[in-house]
């Protein structure tokens, strides 16, 4: 297959004309500004504010995200030069690799943190499988229900539970329950889109919360996710352990106030990002630095910014030249919210504290990899939707 | 687009995520900007560090300028628990405890104490010798977070010297700092804020409680903001801690060391007597003086026996300390006989009643009055003190020689309905201050009571057996200054100030002023108060004039006068005092209070020249008023004309 063909455009002169008059500069705009703010909100909550001027300040985390940066940057250009209709061909090679790595990880070859087995060691940085099973669930489910020409049944929705299923169950385990959410809130929107029956997704958002909430009762659900969920619920209880994240994270949230604290905490020095009184704060916690020390205009554009990628994504969804392009965007898009929605929810004291990560703001090289990746892809479906039909 | 995928469909999640971003949106404004000012404060309160310096309290002086309080430094060790790992807190502990020869228990508990802030400094022992602090700092790595700070010690040089109107300091109770906390948000009297925590020494009774606001300064407070590790960011703030107001008191010092010698004198004379009544020695336990100046209202002495040495309630006061000096047994040294103890003033009332019927008798000066050895009052005998009777007298040698005959009788003519609705006595007494708190700026006074016809009935509403009705005899009672009459020596001090002033019932107050002299001497008194303050619990006030006719207040000064010489009963216990340079009118008082033994009273009015004086002095269960309570209150007088004196003489033993 030849460049020209694997771009699902006549050669040369077609392609170029793709590139200038489709490419999406709006989704593109909007997605470096999240990564600008992602980088600053990074920088400043790993600093320290006693260290000299700002230029001569240095954060080793800081430096990691910026080469992370680069590595996703180049992977967005290699996805948007890539036909996203290939994904459809390779995705079940994904998704079996993917399955496979998870379980891997639960081996000793995994490395674990914080009670958790997440990561495959790679020398230099951590890879994180959790982190690429969820486009790839999106993938897989897409190339499926693509092929099912607008009409689910009990058979086709019964199929598309099955293979969430491996995935669901290995990240359940490892454990880390929020990306088992993610994959569930994956196959709910797919379904959706996918042109399931009302009365079956009804039936199934039953079972699955009576299912979620029945894992609760199990000893195979952790003593640490009991707690959380309890903490949440009365955060006052236990002030020190998981209540300590609800209370820290809102307190510096709600610091920011109107106007936030000034970034890097020069202007107030009540700042609870720069004394390094929230916990994990360039992963999970991220979205404290944006609020605290950027306010709510801060956090407000932030959000803005989201809601402008995501409606890009539901657009290009909308104009897609097949089902499939349809379905991975969509798939892509609510996936993406669901996470901003979980994390900043989390933040704010309105779900309980899972680890997942903010889109494009958390330190974390799967996670902006991943990230990028999809716009990588809801940018190919959107340059492609006049392009020939593949061969 | 695809035929195969719904339209509508799409919209659904696109509404679907942009409605939880939404929520997202509303979530924040209402953290950040509804609630944002109390996350402020939550982030103010994790990540500001205030540590708080005790500000040294200001001294308190006597008119001349005496210390009577002041501070001294402590050398003290502190800890900051939150330097203490608490896998090491057990050694820590045990170390403290070794070095400062303490028990594990007592470092335990100050470590415990919740009440205390976690990130500043707690005092674990006071006046560690020098040794040990260098061993401390020798071997800081067994001691972490122990420091060594010179902090502000209370001192009571006099010690037991007046210690009734002085006070003490103690740690501050729950309703202290209530009180204080709610009133955080206005400035009191002293024009500032004051500022409370839990484990403050605080000002708990006299003039050291009373003016507490003034005394105890402003706390120093230095605001650090630090990380989640404790480490400061940035520059702290400063805000030095600032001295009390200096209390310069009314009291003199030389007046008070003459009460408080010539009434132990007076309790120890008595205790080696023997009870006419019960037979058995005077028990003696108790008794107080009060000496103020009637121009102003100034106290210039106020003792109270037992008394106490407030030194020893500084800090952490023994234990069982407070409860020891409140104990009946010791005779409860707390208690400020001079103000809080309202009992039959006996004898000492009679000028009241003399000048009571000076309005309903003109002629009174004039009359004669049989004194004989008892009348019947009703079907009661009431008798006169001298069993023989003292044969017919004018009413100044009534009072002079304390003829309770006389009185008796013109108790009865007063309770004659058609005057007054017999109740002129108590109209006149009122307005002399009886029966109501002289309003001293001094906690706990007692109101005394001036009994009438409707209080008996009511007071005695639950009692069957007993008869309600005001009698006669009742009346007869209280012109002698017996029966339900209840003063404390202050009202009699101010209500004998009336009649030496001329009729004008000054508000008593230990307070001159309050003043910022900063120097441990205060040599120039009047020109501290000059630039002080004086708040208005202590500026000389006339609570009114006593209801009584001059020429009636002069004569009866005049009369009193006769009690120090001639026949008068402290005419013994005066005998060679220099009283044609000093004019001194008494009355003298054996009050009954049974079923305890007599009390002894005498009060005095002195002058020479406006150099005045009036002197109450009460001795509980200790016989006659001209015997114990008269020679007491001379030594008083000698010390403020600086007559020279031969120390404590009983004098006769007259029961009038």
């Amino acid at each position: 297959m030849s460049l020209g063909q694997s771009l699902g455009v006549r050669p040369q002169l077609r392609m170029r004309g793709m590139f200038t008059r489709e490419l999406d500069l709006v989704t593109l705009g909007a997605t470096a500004g999240l990564v600008v703010i992602g980088l600053l909100a990074i920088f400043t909550s790993t600093v320290d504010p006693e260290q000299g001027t700002l230029l001569k300040a240095t954060s080793a985390l800081f430096n990691r995200q910026l080469v992370f940066l680069v590595l996703a940057a180049a992977v967005l250009v290699i996805t948007l030069f890539f036909d996203y209709r290939h994904f459809k061909v390779y995705a079940t090679i994904m998704y079996i690799a993917t399955v496979v790595l998870l379980f891997v990880v639960l081996t000793p070859i995994g490395s674990s943190a914080q009670g958790s087995q997440r990561w495959i060691s790679l020398g230099v940085f951590k890879l994180q499988p959790a982190e690429f099973a969820k486009p790839v669930l999106v993938a897989m489910l897409a190339a499926y229900i693509a092929d099912k020409r607008g009409y689910l049944g009990m058979r086709e929705v019964i199929g598309c539970g099955l293979l969430t299923a491996p995935l669901a169950f290995a990240v359940f385990i490892q454990p880390d329950f929020g990306t088992m959410l993610v994959l569930l809130w994956i196959l709910l929107t797919m379904l959706i889109i996918g042109g399931a029956d009302w009365k079956i997704m009804a039936t199934l958002v039953v079972v699955g919360v009576v299912g979620v909430v029945g894992l609760f009762q199990t000893p195979l659900v952790h003593g640490y996710q009991q707690k959380r969920f309890e903490a949440f619920l009365q955060p006052s209880k236990d002030p020190f352990e998981e209540g300590y994240n609800y209370q820290t994270t809102r307190t510096a949230v709600g610091n920011g106030g109107l106007l936030g604290k000034g970034l890097f905490s020069r202007k107030d020095p009540v700042n609870l990002t720069a004394g390094d009184y929230v916990r994990n704060q360039p992963t999970d916690f991220v979205f404290t630095a944006v609020a605290e020390e950027m306010g709510f205009f801060g956090g407000l554009t932030l959000l803005i910014l989201y809601a402008i990628v995501f409606v890009r994504g539901m657009r290009a969804a909308a104009m897609a030249r097949d089902a499939f392009g349809s379905l991975l965007a969509t798939g892509l898009v609510s996936y993406l919210a669901f996470q901003v929605f979980v994390n900043i929810g989390m933040t704010v004291g309105l779900v309980p504290i899972t680890g997942i990560p903010l889109p494009f703001i958390s330190y974390g090289g799967s996670s902006l990899v991943v990230s990028m990746m999809c716009i990588g892809l809801l940018l190919s479906v959107r340059m492609r939707r006049f392009a020939r039909a593949l061969p | 687009m695809s035929p195969n995928i719904s339209a509508t469909r799409i919209a659904i999640i696109n509404l679907l995520i942009l409605s939880l971003l939404a929520t997202l949106v509303g979530r924040l404004w209402f953290l950040q900007v509804l609630s944002g000012s109390e996350a402020q404060k939550l982030a103010e309160r994790t990540s500001v560090r205030t540590v708080y310096e005790q500000a040294p309290r200001g001294f308190i002086f006597d008119r001349d300028g005496r210390t009577l309080a002041q501070n001294r430094t402590a050398l003290t060790v502190a800890l900051d628990v939150s330097q203490v790992p608490n896998s090491r807190k057990d050694e820590v502990i045990g170390n403290l405890a070794r070095v400062l020869s303490m028990k594990q228990d007592e470092v335990r508990n100050i470590f415990d104490d919740k009440r205390l802030a976690t990130n500043a400094p707690r005092p674990i022992a006071l006046d560690v010798d020098k040794n040990v602090v260098i061993y401390l700092e020798e071997h800081a790595d067994q001691f972490p977070g122990v420091t060594d700070v010179e902090i502000p010690v209370r001192e009571y040089p006099m010690h037991t010297l007046a210690s009734h109107v002085i006070g003490h300091i103690g740690e501050i109770d729950a309703e202290q700092l209530k009180k204080c906390e709610d009133a955080s948000n206005h400035a009191n009297e002293t024009g500032s804020v004051r500022i409370c925590r839990p484990g403050d020494l605080v000002g708990k009774l006299g003039v050291e409680k009373l003016y507490d606001d003034w005394i105890a300064g402003k706390p120093g407070i230095k605001q650090t903001v630090v990380n989640v590790n404790g480490d400061p960011v940035g520059t702290p703030t400063e805000d030095p801690p600032q001295r009390g107001w200096d209390a310069i008191l009314t009291l003199d010092a030389g007046v008070q060391t003459a009460a408080e010698t010539a009434l132990q004198d007076g309790i120890n004379f008595a205790r080696t007597q023997t009870d006419r009544d019960t037979g058995k020695k005077f028990n003696a336990p108790a008794g107080a003086v009060v000496a103020i100046d009637p121009t102003t209202g100034d106290i210039l002495a106020l003792a109270s026996n037992p008394n106490f040495d407030p030194n020893w309630l500084v800090g952490s006061a023994p234990p069982g300390a407070l409860a020891a000096l409140n104990s009946p047994k010791a005779n409860m040294p707390f208690f400020n006989r001079a103000i809080s103890e309202a009992v039959p003033p006996g004898s000492t009332f009679k000028p009241i009643t003399a000048t009571a019927s000076w309005d309903k008798d003109p002629n009174l000066a004039t009359r004669s009055f049989d004194c004989p050895p008892s009348i019947k009052i009703g079907d009661r005998v009431f008798k006169d003190w001298q069993p023989g009777g003292q044969g017919t007298l004018d009413l100044a040698t009534s009072l002079a020689q304390s003829c309770d005959i006389t009185f008796y009788n013109l108790g009865v003519e007063l309770n004659n309905k058609s005057y007054q609705s017999g109740e002129h006595l108590q109209q006149v007494a009122r307005s002399f201050g009886f029966g109501r708190p002289t309003d001293v700026d001094l906690l706990g006074e007692a109101a005394g009571q001036v009994p009438d016809a409707e209080w008996k009935w009511n007071h005695f509403s639950e009692s069957q057996t007993f008869d309600r009705r005001w009698f006669d005899g009742d009346a007869a009672n209280l012109a002698v200054g017996q029966g339900f009459l209840e003063a404390t020596p202050l009202q009699l001090a101010t209500a004998y100030g009336a009649i030496a002033n001329g009729g004008t019932l000054m508000r008593p107050h230990v307070l001159e002023c309050l003043a910022q002299l900063n120097v441990s001497q205060a040599t120039n008194v009047q020109q501290a108060c000059k630039n002080g303050r004086t708040p208005k619990t202590a500026r000389e006030k006339a609570l009114g004039r006593v209801n009584a006719q001059p020429a009636a207040l002069q004569y009866i000064l005049n009369a009193m006068s006769g009690t120090v010489r001639g026949s008068g009963t402290a005419a013994d216990a005066f005998a060679g005092f220099p009283l044609d340079q000093i004019f001194v009118a008494g009355k003298s008082g054996t009050a009954q209070n049974p079923p305890r033994q007599d009390s002894s009273w005498f009060g005095a009015i002195a002058k020479n020249g406006d150099k005045q004086i009036v002197v109450v002095a009460m001795v509980e269960e200790a016989g006659f008023g001209a015997q114990i309570a008269a020679p007491i209150v001379r030594r008083v007088l000698e010390q403020y004309y600086g007559v020279t004196s031969t120390g404590f003489h009983a004098g006769a033993a007259i029961k009038g």
